[in-house]
């Protein structure tokens, strides 16, 4: 039983996903689908951080602010670019991936706690910035953010129906699916994991640990930083508040509670933690307890996360 | 020219003197045993000799001209110097196959984007190394390979050992460091590794290890180096040094060299 559900779910999940929208009651519940879509996406790039390589980040959703303000900067009245989508997207991943280098070369020393204390520094920091770049030179137009943002196009195709953004951010998280398996399992994935499990037997065995983190920071930046292009696109504003530390903390919940290093159960901890609260709406003021109570349950009932990584005998099968 | 050459090696930890100059050759191939009584400082020697920690005074000196000392433990691995750990650092949550394959992908050359794409360059060197561990597992019979796709966590500690040995021959070592192989091994499973230990020198691997059973330092070692509080004092062949008034002194006690 658990056999097949490991083989054909993926695939189940995949139709579920591609005929959700058409089911859909309303153009609200379209949105919130959108939005797993999005978060999804972040719970990835942060399951290549924290998950593969051990990399505690507080300070993630920092990655995705910055890709959602190049892209507001790059494709908005704001400072009058209006680049088209793809370039504009391109610009985003190497943007992000440096940021991503930037704030990991300084951490590379530290560990565990430690490192958790800093990323989180960094996150606040570019929050900061955020909120305060509109003085003396308008940059980030402060707490008011930018609006009139450009929406995604292709070949004269815009974009501006949430059904049309679902599909394309289902597009990018099937993609992105693709790249983490692949990255798992080549000898990337495998010095990511040998550094989570034991760093100095990693580089006993010739990992070199400072090059395999900063991979590790600069792939999970770029992830979220698409992520957070899309978020523009689809918004067509952006808001400092977008990049909370509670954002962080979300998208660590979903990782957490889907399963460490699984790139499927990082999916289903984005479906959760999105959808719960909307499925709770109904009681009002309780529903953050609700919510709560949930995690505190799973986690109990399933401390290794929903998913735990998949176990070796399947994976070596898949990668003869 | 010797394969490894260490000069003068010293380590101070605050006021302790944990090396305390110590010198040593290894020829290619050669299987050399380095005992001494708990706290003398061998392993302190494994890990300046690998650069786990960084050394006080001393040269470490691979084929006559490379000084390795100061520079980090990937690179010194990548000279050609692995090791295993006295008390076993095992990727637990990797399978037994990606344990080696850590190893293996020392000298893999595919970059982040051939293997993003899936190129057909990454693919295939991906699996010449799968095909490259499961021989390195294989080296222990029927011990390892079976189990290839468990988790390392699960296995016994007889093979966790031999995990180590085939995870640090993964990086195509010319010298392996080996910490006390043999402790926690019954009797037939010591014999079963000093045979796994001499095939790995026909390999073209000279060994370096710390052992304490007197057994299997007697059956495998060309040269033993006996030490006492960070000084070697004494070197031979293990007939020699068994009779070592210095080392019946510090080491075996006065009249107990039976083994």
């Amino acid at each position: 039983m658990t056999e097949r559900l490991t083989r054909y779910g993926p695939f189940l999940l995949a139709l579920i996903a591609l005929v959700a929208p058409l089911l859909a009651p309303n153009d609200y519940v379209i949105g919130v689908l959108a939005r797993i879509c999005l978060y999804a996406l972040l719970a990835l790039g942060l399951n290549i951080v924290v998950g593969f390589a051990g990399l505690l980040d507080l300070g993630f959703v920092a990655f995705f602010g910055i890709g959602s303000y190049v892209y507001a900067f790059l494709a908005s009245p704001h400072f009058g670019l209006h680049l088209p989508f793809a370039a504009v997207m391109l610009v985003i991943i190497f943007t992000a991936a440096g940021s991503g280098v930037l704030i990991g070369a300084p951490t590379l020393r530290l560990r565990g706690d430690y490192l958790a204390i800093v990323t989180l520094g960094f996150g606040e920091i570019t929050y900061i910035c955020l909120v305060n770049l509109d003085r003396p030179v308008n940059i980030t137009g402060g707490p008011n953010g930018l609006l009139s943002i450009d929406p995604p196009s292709f070949l004269g195709f815009v974009i501006d129906h949430n059904i049309e953004y679902y599909y394309l951010f289902l597009l990018t998280l099937g993609l992105v699916v693709l790249l983490s398996r692949r990255l798992r399992d080549s000898r990337i994935g495998w010095a990511w994991r040998a550094i989570r499990e034991d760093e100095i037997a990693a580089e006993a065995m010739g990992v070199n640990t400072t090059m395999a983190k900063l991979q590790a920071f600069a792939v999970g930046a770029s992830i979220a930083g698409f992520a957070g292009g899309l978020l523009a696109s689809w918004q067509r504003s952006v808001f400092p508040d977008n990049f909370l530390l509670q954002e962080s903390i979300n998208i660590l919940a979903m990782v957490i509670l889907g399963g460490l290093g699984s790139v499927l159960g990082a999916i289903l901890g984005a479906v959760a933690i999105v959808s719960l609260p909307e499925i709770f709406r109904d009681f009002a003021l309780y529903r953050l307890l609700a919510f709560g109570l949930i995690l505190i349950l799973v986690m109990i009932l399933r401390p290794q996360g929903l998913l735990a990584p998949r176990s070796g005998a399947r994976r070596s099968a898949e990668t003869k | 020219m010797s394969l490894l050459e260490v000069i003068g090696l010293r380590k101070n930890f605050g006021g302790i003197q944990a090396v305390r100059g110590f010198d040593i050759a290894i020829e290619e191939r050669q299987i050399v045993c380095l005992i001494g009584p708990n706290g003398s400082g061998k392993t302190t020697i494994f890990n300046l000799i690998t650069g786990l920690i960084p050394a006080t005074a001393g040269r470490v000196i691979i084929d006559g001209r490379r000084d390795i000392i100061g520079r980090k433990p990937h690179a010194i691995t990548a000279m050609g110097v692995a090791r295993t750990f006295q008390n076993q650092r095992l990727f637990n949550h990797m399978t037994l196959l990606e344990n080696v394959l850590v190893g293996c992908a020392r000298s893999a050359k595919a970059g982040l984007a051939s293997i993003l794409l899936g190129l057909p360059g990454a693919r295939a060197e991906k699996l010449q190394m799968i095909e490259r561990a499961r021989s390195l597992l294989a080296l222990f019979g029927e011990r390892l390979l079976p189990q290839a796709d468990d988790l390392a966590g699960s296995l016994s500690y007889a093979n966790r050992r031999r995990l180590e040995i085939a995870r640090a021959l993964a990086t195509e070592p010319r010298l392996l460091l080996l910490d006390e192989p043999a402790a926690g091994m019954n009797p037939t499973e010591s014999r079963e590794l000093m045979t796994d230990i001499l095939r790995v020198r026909d390999r073209g691997v000279a060994i370096l290890l710390i052992e304490h059973d007197m057994t299997v330092v007697r059956g495998i070692s060309d040269r033993v180096v006996a030490l006492d509080y960070g000084v070697k004092i004494a070197d031979g062949d293990f007939a020699e040094i068994r009779r070592h008034p210095k080392v019946i002194e510090a080491y075996l006690g006065r009249g107990t060299v039976d083994a």
